[in-house]
């Protein structure tokens, strides 16, 4: 059937509670408090005990998706334990599924002979009191999961008219992990645009580190302070791209460090420094679709406020806007003096009329105030 | 009306959501699929901003004429039809109109059959409280809508109420990425709709408004608003000007920044910053983000992150530190009872470091440097 209309069932098709509770994991978000409220609804109408999600690749990250109260527990003994490694129903399952059947039951892959034999069940599932299962099967981007429902001992298995439905449900399940994919991705696109619009390079990677997106500036400092090699990342410098490295994998792991920025040295121009945080930057919290923003800063600029913005903010006249500038180009007084074309004694009583109106007192104090509104953008 | 092909339409909109600019195409493509020659998303009293919502390629040129000629006034589909579609599932020309009327209605007259869309089907959905539809045009070829066709379309209406949901959602997150980043960059930011009301702000932010009350505050009505009357004026043209910028227009306008004055302070400055991403269907025109700056506060860095970052000692970072907060080395080094050697051999190791060659240029490249975390 073409992917179409499988994404597209209208919501008619399903009974009134289903699809409420489908469209109510579109409001969710992916915040994690409201996820579990959203399963928790869906197997409400699904007559299911318990749902969770399971990727098929990297099937550790089950903790991070959506998931139900009730099998929490049982999920983070799942990967705890590394049942994910020896997972009966994952290494039977995946393979019919490829074949064409993306909703399986229990008695597709499990016999009643492997419930009493195999350790998966004896030492795990039944010990949490979960026996029968179906797995709704789809694809998000390039990824493949399961909703794996959850029905315990003494519940009647899920049925064959349970699978038709859950059949109709995969387009539904593909297009909320989709958006909510995209979502922290568009996050990510949003600093990397407020970072551009502030002259700051930004890189944002994926859970492994990968580039998906980089901003304008950024990509003026590839092939100087920083190459791409395999779709990473690297500083140029061996050292510094130790230390790079280091962070970003801390982050995307654990969140924002404490040991915060690192200084990649290039040949002839000063450092580029480079900061990681975590996207959402949700302190602390782990996050699902792992991706972090590289922001790039690189100290060979030398920011100087706009005249415009001084005569504005201070109701200087462009005469003292100029020298200012100059002053915090880094010229001396005398410089700016000749560079302005004007005698030490205009220049001294100018600096003393920009002085009152910034109401600073001596020439550091003003560069200190002034590169609070510099920026690199020309005019 | 094939099914498949809709699906198809509706999929390539889900992909506008993510991708914007796709809604034109998109939406042309959906038009297309049931049989119309144009589909957009009309909000109740968009009104004059009714060219920036999305819609298909060929409903541009009728929008500009719509907008400029205030065909939204005294308009007798809206008048006759937001009530009808609080109830109904699809309304056709029709419900609103006789065919007597019609041959005298000057908005379907000098407008609709101007253009060649005779056809015309709206169907509705709410978002937020806010009344919604999507409006399809037919050109003669095909004549009205039945209602047979307007009970197919009606059945994805959930689907253009989730492509809206979600297209705000988009623009939400991507407005709060740009805030957090910001922050990081120890900017205090905030995120402003098409109306001047503030729909997030970040933590320096909040830390900022907290402190300069009695110059800027947030209103009852989540609007910014600056106590000194003639800041007040400067804020409000700044708004207007936002207001009337066109989000289809991707070359980012300069719009100047403006001062808010503080009493027995130095002023605030206002700029606003417009995001490529930050185009929201839902709301009509683009959010902005409004970067606030209190030249009062300037966050010398902590020492401890001058010894991370920079690999000072810590010596080094204390002088640092007092060398960028205004004061002269010969200062400092009272400050720090040293000698006037030994400081002066202190900041050669700080220059060295930071690869700078004077003050001005250190304070300028510390001031570069980003905040020390808040864990």
């Amino acid at each position: 059937m073409p992917n179409g209309s499988l994404l597209t069932h209208t919501d008619d098709a399903l009974p009134t509670p289903v699809a409420a509770a489908l469209d109510n994991l579109y409001h969710a978000g992916f915040e994690p408090a409201t996820w579990r409220e959203g399963m928790t609804g869906l197997c409400r109408t699904l007559g299911a005990y318990g749902a969770c999600t399971v990727p098929r690749v990297a099937a550790e990250h089950t903790q991070l998706l959506p998931c139900t109260p009730e099998l929490e527990e049982l999920v983070q003994v799942f990967v705890r334990d590394e049942w994910h490694k020896r997972d009966l129903r994952a290494d039977r399952g995946w393979p019919l599924v490829d074949a064409g059947r993306a909703v399986l039951l229990e008695h597709d892959i499990v016999t009643p002979e492997d419930h009493r034999r195999e350790p998966l069940y004896q030492d795990f599932y039944m010990r949490f009191g979960m026996l029968w299962w179906a797995g709704i099967t789809f694809r998000s981007l390039d990824k493949q999961y399961v909703v794996s429902l959850s029905r315990r001992i003494g519940d009647e298995p899920f049925s064959e008219h349970d699978r038709r439905l859950f059949w109709c449900m995969r387009g539904y399940l593909s297009r909320v992990f989709t958006m909510a994919e995209h979502m922290v991705t568009v996050a990510g696109k949003g600093g990397l645009d407020a970072l551009d619009a502030m002259d700051r390079g930004g890189i944002l990677v994926d859970a492994r580190a990968r580039i998906v997106a980089m901003n304008r500036r950024a990509e003026k400092m590839v092939g100087e302070a920083i190459s791409i090699v395999g779709n990473r990342v690297v500083a140029r410098h061996a050292d510094s791209d130790r230390a790079l490295q280091k962070l970003i994998t801390a982050t995307l792991r654990d969140g924002p460090q404490r040991e915060g920025a690192v200084m990649v040295r290039r040949p002839m121009r000063r450092p580029v420094l480079i900061d990681v945080l975590p996207v959402p930057a949700a302190a602390g919290a782990p996050f699902l679709f792992g991706k972090a923003l590289l922001v790039l800063i690189d100290l060979e600029d030398r920011p100087v406020p706009k005249e415009g913005i001084l005569i504005r903010l201070f109701r200087m006249t462009p005469a003292e806007a100029a020298l200012s500038v100059l002053l915090c180009s880094g010229l001396t007084l005398a410089q700016a003096s000749d560079r302005l074309r004007i005698t030490q004694g205009t220049v001294r009583q100018r600096l003393k009329d920009v002085f009152r109106k910034t109401d600073t007192v001596r020439q550091s104090e003003l560069i200190s105030l002034l590169s609070a509104v510099a920026t690199r953008k020309p005019l | 009306m094939d099914e498949d092909r809709i699906a198809g339409a509706i999929d390539a909109c889900y992909d506008a959501v993510v991708e914007p600019e796709k809604w034109s195409d998109a939406l042309q493509r959906l038009a297309e699929t049931a049989g119309a020659d144009c589909a957009m998303f009309y909000p109740k009293d968009v009104n004059e901003d009714a060219a920036r919502v999305p819609a298909s390629r060929s409903y541009a040129e009728l929008l500009e004429d719509y907008v400029q000629g205030g065909w939204y006034d005294n308009h007798y589909r809206a008048e006759r039809g937001w009530p009808l579609l609080r109830t109904r599932r699809y309304v056709l020309e029709q419900d609103l109109s006789t065919e007597e009327e019609r041959r005298k209605l000057p908005h379907y007259n000098e407008l609709y059959l101007r253009w060649g869309y005779p056809g015309f089907i709206a169907i509705p959905f709410v978002l937020d409280g806010r009344a919604w539809c999507l409006p399809m045009l037919r050109g003669r070829k095909n004549g009205f809508f039945t209602h047979e066709e307007g009970a197919r379309l009606a059945r994805f209406a959930p689907h253009f109420r989730r492509m809206m949901f979600l297209s705000e959602q988009f623009s939400q997150r991507h407005g709060h990425g740009g805030l957090e980043a910001l922050d990081r960059i120890d900017r205090a930011a905030v995120l402003i709709d098409w109306q001047g009301r503030v729909k997030g702000f970040n933590a320096k932010a909040q830390a900022l408004l907290a402190r300069v009350g009695n110059a800027l505050f947030l209103n009852g009505g989540g609007h910014l608003h600056a106590t000194h009357p003639e800041s007040e004026s400067r804020l409000q043209a700044l708004y207007a000007t936002l207001r009337t910028r066109n989000f289809r227009d991707r070359r980012r306008k300069e719009v100047a920044p403006i001062r808010i004055d503080r009493s027995d302070h130095r002023p605030l400055l206002v700029e606003a910053v417009s995001l490529d991403g930050l185009i929201s269907p839902a709301s009509a025109p683009a959010h902005s983000i409004l970067l606030i700056t209190d030249l009062d506060e300037r966050e010398t860095p902590a020492t401890e992150h001058l010894r991370t970052v920079l690999k000072l000692t810590p010596a080094e970072a204390d002088l640092c530190v007092l060398m960028c907060s205004g004061m002269t080395l010969a200062e400092a080094g009272d400050h720090l009872q040293i000698t006037s050697g030994t400081a002066r051999q202190r900041l050669k190791g700080i220059f060295q470091k930071t690869e700078t060659n004077r003050q001005s240029e250190l304070i300028s490249l510390l001031s570069r440097l980003p905040p020390a975390r808040r864990n």
